[in-house]
């Protein structure tokens, strides 16, 4: 049901359009719902998502995709928090939405955006172990903000030589013990505090963790399984127009056309009650037909029902299809039937099932040999791009640092410090073809001198 | 092109058979072939030794009868044997079951919350260190000669090693198994219930199976006294009828029966855990 017939105002003359295809121009409502503009509004936002589809986070690109293009998209998504969700050229968003996209804090109204926190920052933080002669510093001073960019988080590669660190710094960021919590400094993920470990931040380890007793989907499901409860997703802004709501959530979540979520602590108490998503024009956007006078609020939160146990079941096997693996052949294997490759792509389908805001990975591919490795490679920045969460991402390999990274985190020897902070082209191509690319080389090569020269320079203070 | 037969071409070398090969097992025939060989030599040596009559037989037959008198003993057995067995079993059974639940809880308790386990640990290495048949005289004052004597007698026999053999299974699942799911976001609760326990059970099955094994010998001491039916009452009455024939067989059939139980035990473990399979 809409809301319309609560609505007390007039509404506005309509058809301002949202987009080339113009909007259906709304009459004047009635109090009682209007079929004929909810049908034109649904066939306008069916119209609009096929645009978006079209324009948006081509996943995978064409084998072709010109760097130049990707370079300048990179460098817009990574300058400063930019007003519209950058993958979209301007001309494709209407220009009174993308401050909702921004968000802003929670309910400050609309005007200049305002900056978020940080997705993970670290200010001067060290982890000492034990006390006194015995005591050991993992990490020293560490700091480093990774920005929030809407609807696109970044990769970040953390390299370094064995033992300087990495794992603590995402033990600390997943909070886990005893990693967790540091000894001194700060670490706030969007700008709160860490008080322990929680699905919004997934893990994949490098050994293999699947659960022995569950075959592959009941592996998979297990998050959702463990949520059960009702969710509530924090929504950063709401806006009524052309017959369309649509509701910016703050990570995204896998929306469902036809699914029935609530409405809730919406600024605009109008807005509140059951809807029904009828189209997801970004992962972190939900849409609805409802016909009422145009409104532009601030957040609230969307509540989701949990989930039958059939509910469930697909949504693995959605998940289990996505990381590459068959639903017909692997579903009901169990762990010890899988290879190493495969049991990854589990773990990494158990995580994204939950949609985390933060996936940690700790060297989850060192284990496999090379060729299944790029072959995971590829499909984790499919699946990147698709889901946009951001990524903490620990390698040995320089290589894959630098294909898989928007961001290196370069760590220096025990007691570990960021050292550098170098920021690469993202993979646009396949790793294969992307390794061969010179400028690719050149970078890893200059990555190498600077880990040589901290390792001499090492040695030589031996 | 066809490949030359292996055994003309000198470069290949053939590898070292199995009996030269430290920890390599002899095909399945000669294995079998080797144990029945080994029974056949006892069962020939019994026969050797019990040949004749009393007096010229080498061993006398009130300490070995001959092979052939034991198997006819079997006969005038039948009679009671059924009772017998499942009056023991029963016992047995009650006795496992109650250390199993009660083990079984406090052990996964235990083993996930360290404070527990700490508070246990000196009960627990005590119980573990009293030789079992120190326990009995305080089980019949306990609990007079019936069959609670009995089912207490191999409850606190077994429990305090169902218990440590519990915490142990629920403290070698990996870390990082906890670590998973917590950041799939699983509550205390459901990590207990939907790893760590289901993780650990065929380690618990399989200490239980070894206890129940124990139990079975526990039981023949308990029955010594007082008893009106079951395995260990028939051994005694033969000793005191000086019926050897009938404990020999009755030997046989407490063996036969550990095993079937061992074995039923282990076919269920390997149906249902079918992910283990070390079992």
């Amino acid at each position: 049901m809409t809301d319309a017939k609560k609505d007390p105002h007039p509404h506005l003359p309509g058809g301002t359009g949202t987009g080339p295809a113009g909007g259906a121009p709304i009459q004047p409502t009635t109090p009682a719902r209007d079929p004929a503009a909810e049908a034109a509004a649904l066939a306008q936002l069916e119209a609009d998502e096929q645009r978006l589809a079209e324009v948006d986070l081509p996943a995978p690109p064409p084998a072709g995709a010109d760097t130049a293009n990707a370079a300048v998209t990179h460098h817009a998504r990574t300058a400063h928090p930019p007003p519209v969700a950058p993958p979209l050229p301007p001309e494709a968003v209407p220009g009174d939405v993308a401050p909702q996209i921004s968000g802003g804090a929670r309910m400050v109204p609309l005007g200049p955006p305002l900056t978020k926190p940080p997705v993970v920052a670290f200010d001067k933080v060290t982890k000492t172990y034990g006390h006194g002669a015995g005591a050991f510093t993992a990490i020293k001073d560490v700091s480093f903000a990774i920005e929030d960019y809407p609807g696109r988080g970044e990769f970040v590669s953390i390299l370094g030589p064995s033992g300087c660190g990495k794992s603590t710094v995402i033990r600390l960021i997943a909070g886990l013990l005893p990693q967790f919590p540091q000894t001194s400094g700060t670490v706030l993920v969007d700008g709160k505090p860490i008080r322990g470990p929680g699905p919004d931040r997934g893990m994949v380890f490098q050994d293999y963790t699947s659960f022995d007793n569950r075959s592959v989907l009941d592996n998979v499901a297990f998050g959702i399984e463990c949520r059960g409860v009702e969710r509530a997703i924090v929504a950063d802004g709401a806006v009524r127009k052309g017959g369309v709501l649509t509701i910016t959530t703050a990570s995204a979540h896998g929306w469902k056309k036809g699914a029935r979520v609530t409405l809730d602590g919406i600024a605009e108490r109008q807005l509140n009650g059951a809807i029904t998503v009828a189209s997801v024009p970004r992962p972190n956007q939900l849409a609805a037909v409802q016909v009422g006078p145009e409104l532009t609020s601030g957040g609230g939160v969307v509540r989701v029902a949990a989930l039958s146990a059939d509910d469930r079941a697909d949504r693995a096997r959605y998940w289990i299809e996505k990381v590459g693996l068959s639903v017909k052949r692997d579903a009901d294997k169990y762990p010890h039937e899988l290879s190493g490759g495969m049991r990854q792509r589990v773990a990494i389908a158990r995580t994204l099932i939950l949609e985390p805001r933060i996936i940690l990975m700790d060297e989850p591919f060192g284990a496999l040999d090379p060729p299944t490795r790029t072959r995971m490679q590829d499909n984790l920045v499919e699946l990147w791009r698709e889901q946009s969460p951001t990524i903490f991402f620990i390698t040995h390999s320089i290589e894959e640092a630098v294909y898989l990274g928007d961001h290196i985190l370069l760590f220096s020897n025990s007691p570990g410090t960021v050292l550098k902070t170098i920021r690469v082209p993202p993979p646009d191509r396949p790793s294969i073809e992307m390794q061969r690319d010179p400028k690719f080389q050149a970078i890893v090569t200059e990555i190498r001198d600077v880990i040589d020269r901290m390792e001499s320079s090492n040695r030589a203070g031996d | 092109m066809a490949n030359p037969p292996r055994a003309a071409s000198p470069e290949v070398p053939s590898p070292p058979p199995w009996w030269r090969t430290l920890r390599a097992d002899p095909p399945v025939p000669i294995r079998v072939a080797i144990g029945a060989a080994l029974i056949a030599v006892i069962l020939l040596g019994w026969w050797f030794v019990t040949r004749g009559d009393a007096i010229s037989a080498i061993v006398s037959p009130s300490k070995l009868p001959s092979p052939g008198a034991v198997l006819r003993s079997f006969g005038s057995l039948k009679d009671n044997l059924s009772d017998g067995i499942i009056a023991t079993l029963e016992r047995v059974l009650l006795g496992v079951l109650l250390a199993a639940v009660i083990g079984v809880v406090l052990g996964v308790f235990a083993g996930t919350n360290r404070a527990v386990g700490a508070a246990v640990a000196p009960l627990v290495i005590f119980l573990r260190s009293i030789p079992m048949g120190a326990l009995l005289p305080l089980m019949l004052m306990l609990f007079a000669t019936g069959e609670k004597q009995k089912i207490m007698f191999i409850f606190f026999a077994i429990v305090p090693f169902v218990f440590s053999d519990t915490v142990k299974a629920i403290s070698i699942v990996p870390e990082r198994y906890v670590e998973t799911a917590q950041t799939l976001g699983a509550s205390n609760r459901q990590i207990l219930r939907k790893v760590l326990v289901p993780l650990a059970l065929p380690d618990i099955i399989t200490s239980l199976r070894f206890q129940f094994g124990l139990a079975l010998g526990y039981v023949m001491l308990a029955e010594a006294i007082a008893t009106p039916s079951g395995l260990g009452v028939m051994l005694n009455n033969n000793e005191r009828l000086g019926n050897i024939e009938q404990n020999y067989a009755l030997l046989f059939v407490i063996a036969l029966l550990a095993f079937v139980i061992d074995f039923l035990i282990r076919f269920f473990q390997r149906g249902v855990f079918q992910w283990r399979r070390d079992l």
